[in-house]
C-alpha cells in the first residue's frame, strides 16, 4: 500500500542514530556515581547493537515477506500487516514494561528496588529503541523521534560531564538533519516530480541550529529549565514511596548523608572545607597544629542555616561513616519537615576499596618464647618519605624496586572506627596520600615496611589512598637464597631461649625434602601445612603448653590462625629462613559489597599471618592459614590472551576430527544452502501431488519462482509472472519452451474460471509432463547463468 | 470459487475472431507500425467504452478514427469543435415547420453510431457536457423530451496537447466518462517510408472505400461476449486493491472512481477477448492499466508514467490460490 509506503533509508538511519544517542545519554544518567563513562556508553553501544541487529532483521522479514519472495496474495500481506499492528504495539509495551516488571519482581524477591527515575529511563529507552527498530514505517520514525528527543533531555539534565554535553551536541547536530531531511523528503514527494535534486545546505544549518540552540538551552542553560524537564520524570523520593538509595527527588533516601538535610554532618572528607564535629577527625588534628583553614567565600551561601536549623544546632551533627558515599556539596532547599538526624555508625572498622584478598599489616612480631610473640621494636630508620611535586599531597616512598614485583594495584582505604596509630595499608607501600596532608614528619614507620602516624591514631573517616607493588610469586621461585646466609642473623637468635626442637625441624626438612633451597622451599612448607592441620578459630591451646609449635604440629593439628602462622614462622626458621609474624586485618573477598564497591574489614578480619625476609632486606607476606588467600598479581592483558589462545589451541587439538568435521559440514551447509533448500523445497513438491491439475501447476510455479528468487532474480510484486520470466526464455522459444507454457497453465489455474478448457498454447501433452519438464529444466543453476549473462538491471527496465 | 454463469464464448466461435481480425487488420492498414495502439482501439471499442486520443496534429488521430468508422459501417457524424458551437449543434434541435404547423426534431450528430469529435477541447464547457449524457447513458433529453441514442453509440473524441490558446480543457466528470486516453506517437523510420511509398501515384486518400467487415448488429454481440469473459475472484480483488492504491498515493489528487473501476474491468476482459482468451489475467488488467488511468487520474502530467508504474509495482500480482479463495468466501458470507 502507498500509505504504508516505506520511509526514506536515511531518515532511518538518522532516527536510529538519535535513539542510540539518546540511549547513550540515558545510560550515563542510569549509572552509578563513579562508574566509569566508558562503560556506560558500553552499555549503550550494547543496546544499540540490538537495536541495529533488531531493525535489519525487521527489515529482511519485510523484504521477504514484501517485494522480493512474493508468492503470497495482496489479501492476505494486508491482513497480516493489520493483525502485525497490535502485535507490534503488544511487543514495544512488552520492552517498555520490562524494566518496570523486572524492579517490581525484585522488590518481591530481595526487597530492594533500583531507584525509581532509573527505571523510568531504562523504560523510556527501550521504548526509543523499539520505536526506532520499526522506523521503516514514517509514524514510527516520527515518534521515535520525538521520544528520544524526551529522553534525552530528560537524562541529559539528570547526567553531568563532558561527555553529555557532547552527546547532546551531537544530538542537537543529528537531529537537524533528521528534521531537514523528513521535510525535505515531504517536499520531493509533493513538488519534485523527478531530478533536480539539490542537497538544501541553508536549511539544514537552519535547522541544526536551531534544534541545537533548544537542546543546549534545556541541558546547560538556567537550572530551571533542566529541573522543569526533570520534574516530568518521577523520582524514587516520591511521597508515597521511599528508597533509601534515592538520589534526588522530594528527600534525599536514607543510605544518603545526612548532610543534604543537615550540612553540619560530615561524612568521608577529602578536602577540609567541612564543618566541625565534635569527633576529632585528622582535619582537627591539622587545625590544632596549622591553625584553621581559610574557606572559600561560596560556602557561606552553600550552607545557609533557616532560623529552625540554628534552634536545633544543639544536637550533635549527624555523621555518615559509611564507605561507598560521598559527601555532595551540592544541596537542595531546606526542608520543612525535619527529621532528627541519627548517626550511622560505620559498620565495620574500616572499608577497602579495589584488588582483595588484601593483608593490612599493622604490628610485626619477631621474638617468640615457645608460647608467645614480642612486638618488633620501632623501627629507627629514616622513613624515606618524599612529597611529590606535582598538586595533590602525595608521599613516594623511597624503596628501591625489586625484581621479584609484578606490578603495583592502587587501594583506598577509609578508615570506619579504627582507632590505631599505624597506618593500616597495604605492604610494599610505594605511594599513599591522605587527603591534603602534607607534612613529612606526620609519618613514620613502625616496622620494617609498616608506616604509622607519629603521635597520634589514624582518626575515622579519614581515607588513605594507597598504591603498593605485588610479589610475583613466579618470579620470587627464582631468586637466589645463600645457604645459611642468616644463621648469625640476630633475627634467628632471638628466641629468647626457645629452640626448635628436633621433631619441628625434621618436620621442616621432610616438608621441604628434594626441593632447592629458595622460595620454592618455602612454598612447599607453607602448602603442606595449611594442609596439614584444621583451622578452627573455636580451639585454644592447653594453659600449661610450654612449646605451641610442637603441640599444634604434631598433636592437635588443629588451631586458630595465629597457630599456623607461628607454626610457619618456626618451621622455616628451622630452615634458615628469617621470618616474622605480623597481625593486621584480612579484607575478605566474600565481604565485598557490590553496591556500595567497598569491602568492609570488621572485627573479625583481624588475622594473623607470616613474613619471610628475602635476601634484599624486603619482607614477603605467606599466608599458612587455610581459608584465607594472597593477593595474586593479575596478569597483564597480553597474557591472560596468549592463555585463552593456547587452551583454545589446545582443546582445538583434542577435538580436531570433530572440529573439522563441524567446520566441513557448516562450511558445506552455507555453500550449498540454495541447493539443500532447492533440493527440500522439490521433494516436498514432488510428494504433494494435489489431485487438482491447477494446483499441481500453481505449485510449480511457486517453485520455479522461489528458485529465481534464490538465484538473485527475484520477481518483483507488481509483475506477473509471464512478464518477469519471458525475458529469461530465449525469444525463439517462447511460445514452445516449458516454463512458458507452466506460466500459462499456472494463470489458467489462477485465473479461469473453474470448467474452462486448457489455454491453447500448453499443447497436446499432459499437463503434469509439463510441469515436471518446467521445473527439471529451470533450475537454480540456470538463472544463476541467466543473472550472469545479463544484468539484472535491464530485467528491471 | 464464485463462477460466472457459462454462455457461449465468442472465442470458440470461428466468426467473432474473424470479424476482430478484419476490423483490426482495416485498422492497421490505416495506422502502420501501431499495432499496440489499434489493440487499445479495439478493446475499447469492444468494451463498450469512449475513447480520448490525444496527440500532435498530424499524427493520424482523424485518419484512424476514420478507419474505425469504416470498418464498423453503420452511421457516421463528425462534429469539428470551435469554441462557437452551441450544445444544439451536437445534440440536435427543434425547428418550427411552417408547413405542418409543428415543431420538429432535427436529429444532432449524437444519433450517429459514430461520432468524432475532433478537437474537443476547442468547444466551451457548455458544447462539451451537452455530450456528457449521450457518452454516459446513451440518451439525449431535450425540451424533457427523451431520445435513445444508438446501441453501440461510439465517441472518438481528438484533442491537441500542445495548443493552449482558445482550448478549454475537459472537466474531470467528462474525462471520466471516457474509457481511456491513447497517444499514437511518430511511427518508426521504416513505417514512415512505407508510408511515403504508398502514397506515391494515390490521388486522394480519402478516397479507399472498404466493405465494412461488421454486419448490423454484430459489434453488439461481440460487446456481450466481452462482457461474458470471466474475472476470477482474485482478479477482482487486484482490480479493487490497484483502485485502492491510486487514492492513496500520495501524488495522486484524484484517485480511480468505481466507474472507472467498472471501465477498467471491462477493458480488461476486452484485452483478453482480443487475446482469444475467455479469463481475464492480471496481465490484460495492467495492459490496459496506462490508458485508462491516465484519462482519469488527477496527476501532474510530466508525473503521470511514473505515478502509474508506481501504483502498478505496490500492488502484489495475486499468485496464492488459496488466499484469494478465503478472502472471496469471507466477503460473499
Amino acid at each position: 500500500m502507498i500509505g504504508d509506503a516505506e520511509e526514506n533509508r536515511w531518515v532511518q538511519a538518522i532516527t536510529l542514530g538519535l535513539a542510540m544517542l539518546a540511549t547513550a545519554s540515558a545510560e550515563l544518567a542510569i549509572a552509578e556515581p563513579g562508574r566509569p563513562p566508558g562503560l556506560s556508553l558500553a552499555w549503550a553501544a550494547l543496546w544499540s547493537a540490538i537495536a541495529v541487529v533488531s531493525y535489519e532483521g525487521m527489515r529482511q522479514l519485510a523484504f521477504a515477506r514484501g517485494p522480493v519472495a512474493d508468492t503470497q496474495f495482496t489479501a492476505r500481506r494486508h491482513r497480516t500487516r493489520a493483525s502485525a499492528r497490535p502485535l507490534v504495539t503488544i511487543s514495544i509495551l512488552v520492552v517498555f514494561a520490562l524494566p518496570l516488571a523486572i524492579e517490581a519482581a525484585r522488590l518481591a524477591i530481595w526487597g530492594r528496588a533500583e531507584a525509581m527515575e532509573i527505571v523510568l529511563l531504562s523504560a523510556l529507552r527501550n521504548l526509543v529503541l523499539g520505536l526506532a527498530v520499526l522506523a521503516s514505517r514514517p509514524a514510527f520514525t516520527r515518534l521515535a523521534a520525538f521520544a528520544s528527543l524526551f529522553l534525552i533531555l530528560v537524562s541529559t539534565s539528570l547526567a553531568d560531564g563532558p561527555i553529555a554535553i557532547v552527546i547532546v551536541s551531537v544530538y542537537a547536530a543529528v537531529g537537524g538533519l533528521w528534521l531537514v531531511l523528513t521535510y525535505w523528503r515531504g517536499l520531493q514527494i509533493v513538488i519534485v516530480a523527478d531530478g533536480q535534486r539539490r542537497f538544501p545546505l541553508a536549511s539544514l544549518l537552519l535547522a541544526t541550529g536551531l534544534v541545537g540552540l533548544v537542546v543546549l538551552i534545556a541541558a546547560m542553560g538556567p537550572a530551571r529549565v533542566a529541573t522543569a524537564l526533570v520534574g516530568l520524570v518521577p523520582s524514587s523520593g516520591g511521597t508515597s514511596w521511599d528508597n533509601p538509595d534515592a538520589r534526588g527527588g522530594v528527600n534525599d533516601g536514607e543510605n544518603e548523608a545526612k548532610g543534604s538535610e543537615k550540612p553540619q554532618s560530615i561524612g568521608f572528607a577529602d578536602t577540609d572545607v567541612y564543618l566541625d564535629s565534635d569527633r576529632p577527625s585528622l582535619y582537627d588534628a591539622f587545625n590544632d597544629t596549622y591553625g584553621e583553614p581559610i574557606r572559600p567565600k561560596q560556602q557561606n551561601r552553600m550552607v545557609s542555616i533557616g532560623n529552625q536549623n540554628v534552634a536545633e544546632q544543639r544536637e550533635r551533627p549527624a555523621e555518615n561513616l559509611r564507605a561507598g558515599q560521598e559527601f555532595s556539596t551540592v544541596r537542595r532547599g531546606k526542608d520543612t519537615a525535619n527529621r532528627r538526624p541519627s548517626d550511622r555508625e560505620a559498620k565495620a572498622l574500616l572499608y577497602v576499596k579495589g584488588q582483595t584478598p588484601l593483608h593490612l599489616g599493622l604490628v610485626a612480631y619477631n621474638r617468640f618464647d615457645g608460647r608467645g610473640w614480642q612486638e618488633e621494636p620501632l623501627c629507627a630508620a629514616d622513613c624515606p618519605l618524599v612529597l611529590q611535586p606535582d598538586g595533590a599531597p602525595w608521599f613516594r616512598i623511597n624503596v628501591p624496586s625489586h625484581s621479584h614485583y609484578a606490578g603495583t594495584v592502587a587501594h583506598q582505604i577509609k578508615i570506619g572506627t579504627l582507632d590505631s596509630s599505624p597506618l593500616p595499608v597495604p605492604a610494599h607501600l610505594s605511594r599513599f596520600r591522605i587527603g591534603q596532608v602534607n607534612r613529612r614528619d606526620f609519618f613514620g614507620w613502625s616496622h620494617e615496611g609498616m608506616m604509622r602516624m607519629i603521635g597520634r591514631t589514624v582518626p575515622s573517616s579519614t581515607v588513605i589512598e594507597s598504591e603498593a607493588r605485588v610479589a610475583d610469586p613466579a618470579r620470587l621461585r627464582k631468586l637466589w637464597f645463600s645457604p645459611n646466609a642468616h644463621a648469625s642473623s640476630r633475627l634467628l637468635t632471638v628466641s629468647d631461649g626457645h629452640r626448635i626442637t628436633p621433631e619441628i625441624a625434621a618436620l621442616a626438612r621432610s616438608w621441604s625434602d628434594g626441593i632447592p633451597r629458595g622460595w620454592a622451599q618455602v612454598e612447599a612448607v607453607v602448602s603442606t601445612l595449611r594442609h596439614h592441620a584444621t583451622h578452627d578459630r573455636g580451639t585454644t591451646l592447653p594453659a600449661d603448653c610450654q612449646d605451641v609449635v610442637a603441640h599444634f604440629l604434631l598433636q592437635s593439628r588443629r588451631g586458630p590462625d595465629y597457630t599456623f602462622a607461628t607454626a610457619a614462622a618456626v618451621l622455616l626458621r628451622s630452615l634458615d629462613y628469617p621470618t616474622r609474624l605480623v597481625s593486621g586485618f584480612y579484607a575478605a573477598p566474600e565481604r565485598y559489597d557490590p553496591r556500595t564497591q567497598h569491602t568492609a574489614v570488621i572485627e573479625d578480619d583481624v588475622h594473623f599471618w607470616a613474613e619471610v625476609r628475602l635476601p634484599d632486606g624486603t619482607w614477603i607476606t605467606i599466608e599458612p592459614t587455610p581459608g584465607y588467600e594472597l593477593m595474586t598479581p593479575s596478569p597483564p592483558w597480553y597474557e591472560i590472551i596468549l592463555t585463552t589462545i593456547a587452551s583454545a589451541t589446545y582443546w582445538a587439538r583434542s577435538n580436531a576430527v570433530l572440529l573439522c568435521v563441524v567446520f566441513a559440514s557448516l562450511a558445506a551447509l552455507i555453500c550449498f544452502r540454495r541447493n539443500i533448500e532447492d533440493s527440500l523445497a522439490t521433494i516436498a513438491w514432488r510428494l504433494s501431488t494435489p489431485v487438482d491439475t491447477r494446483l499441481y501447476a500453481i505449485a510449480a510455479l511457486s517453485l520455479v519462482e522461489r528458485r529465481s528468487s534464490w538465484a538473485n532474480l527475484p520477481r518483483p510484486m507488481g509483475r506477473s509472472p509471464r512478464r518477469w520470466y519471458e525475458k529469461m526464455i530465449p525469444p525463439t522459444n517462447v511460445e514452445i519452451d516449458d516454463l512458458g507454457r507452466l506460466i500459462h497453465l499456472a494463470e489458467w489455474g489462477l485465473y479461469a474460471p473453474l470448467g474452462a478448457a486448457l489455454p491453447k498454447q500448453v499443447g497436446d501433452d499432459d499437463p503434469r509432463d509439463t510441469c515436471r519438464r518446467a521445473v527439471d529444466a529451470w533450475t537454480v543453476r540456470r538463472f544463476k547463468k541467466f543473472d550472469r549473462l545479463s544484468t539484472s538491471k535491464e530485467l528491471v527496465i | 470459487m464464485m463462477t460466472i454463469p457459462q454462455r457461449k464464448l465468442p472465442s470458440q466461435n470461428g466468426s467473432a475472431t474473424q470479424v476482430v481480425d478484419a476490423i483490426r487488420s482495416t485498422l492497421n492498414a490505416a495506422l502502420r507500425g501501431k499495432r499496440e495502439v489499434v489493440e487499445h482501439v479495439l478493446a475499447c471499442l469492444l468494451a463498450r467504452g469512449h475513447l480520448l486520443i490525444e496527440d500532435l496534429p498530424g499524427l493520424g488521430k482523424t485518419t484512424l478514427a476514420k478507419a474505425l468508422v469504416h470498418a464498423l459501417g453503420g452511421k457516421f457524424a463528425r462534429v469539428q469543435c470551435t469554441p462557437d458551437l452551441l450544445p444544439g449543434d451536437i445534440t440536435g434541435f427543434r425547428v418550427y415547420d411552417q408547413k405542418t404547423r409543428e415543431f420538429e426534431f432535427l436529429h444532432g450528430p449524437v444519433f450517429a453510431d459514430v461520432l468524432l469529435a475532433d478537437e474537443i477541447n476547442r468547444a466551451t464547457p457548455r458544447t462539451q457536457s451537452a455530450l456528457l449524457e449521450a457518452m454516459a447513458e446513451r440518451q439525449v433529453t431535450i425540451d424533457s423530451v427523451r431520445h435513445v441514442l444508438s446501441e453501440t453509440f461510439f465517441v472518438i473524441a481528438t484533442q491537441n496537447p500542445v495548443e493552449q490558446h482558445g482550448t478549454y480543457p475537459l472537466p474531470e466528470a467528462q474525462l471520466d466518462r471516457f474509457a481511456m486516453k491513447l497517444r499514437i506517437g511518430y511511427p518508426s523510420r521504416d513505417d514512415e517510408r512505407a508510408m511515403l511509398d504508398a502514397a506515391i501515384g494515390a490521388a486522394l486518400e480519402d478516397q479507399v472505400e472498404i466493405a465494412p467487415p461488421l454486419a448490423p448488429g454484430q459489434l453488439r454481440a461481440l460487446q456481450e461476449a466481452v462482457a461474458a469473459v470471466a474475472v476470477e475472484p482474485l482478479v477482482r480483488d487486484y482490480l479493487v486493491d490497484l483502485g485502492a492504491a491510486s487514492r492513496t498515493h500520495r501524488q495522486v489528487t484524484l484517485g480511480l472512481s468505481p466507474r472507472g473501476l467498472l471501465t477498467w474491468q471491462r477493458l480488461a476482459q476486452a484485452r483478453a477477448f482480443l487475446l482469444g482468451r475467455d479469463y481475464t489475467t492480471p496481465d490484460d488488467v495492467q495492459d490496459v492499466a496506462r490508458s485508462v488511468l491516465e484519462v482519469r487520474l488527477g496527476i501532474e502530467p510530466e508525473a503521470t508514467s511514473r505515478v502509474i508504474s508506481e501504483i502498478l509495482d505496490s500492488v502484489p500480482i495475486p499468485v496464492n490460490p488459496i488466499r484469494g479463495t478465503e478472502k472471496s468466501h469471507q466477503k460473499h458470507k
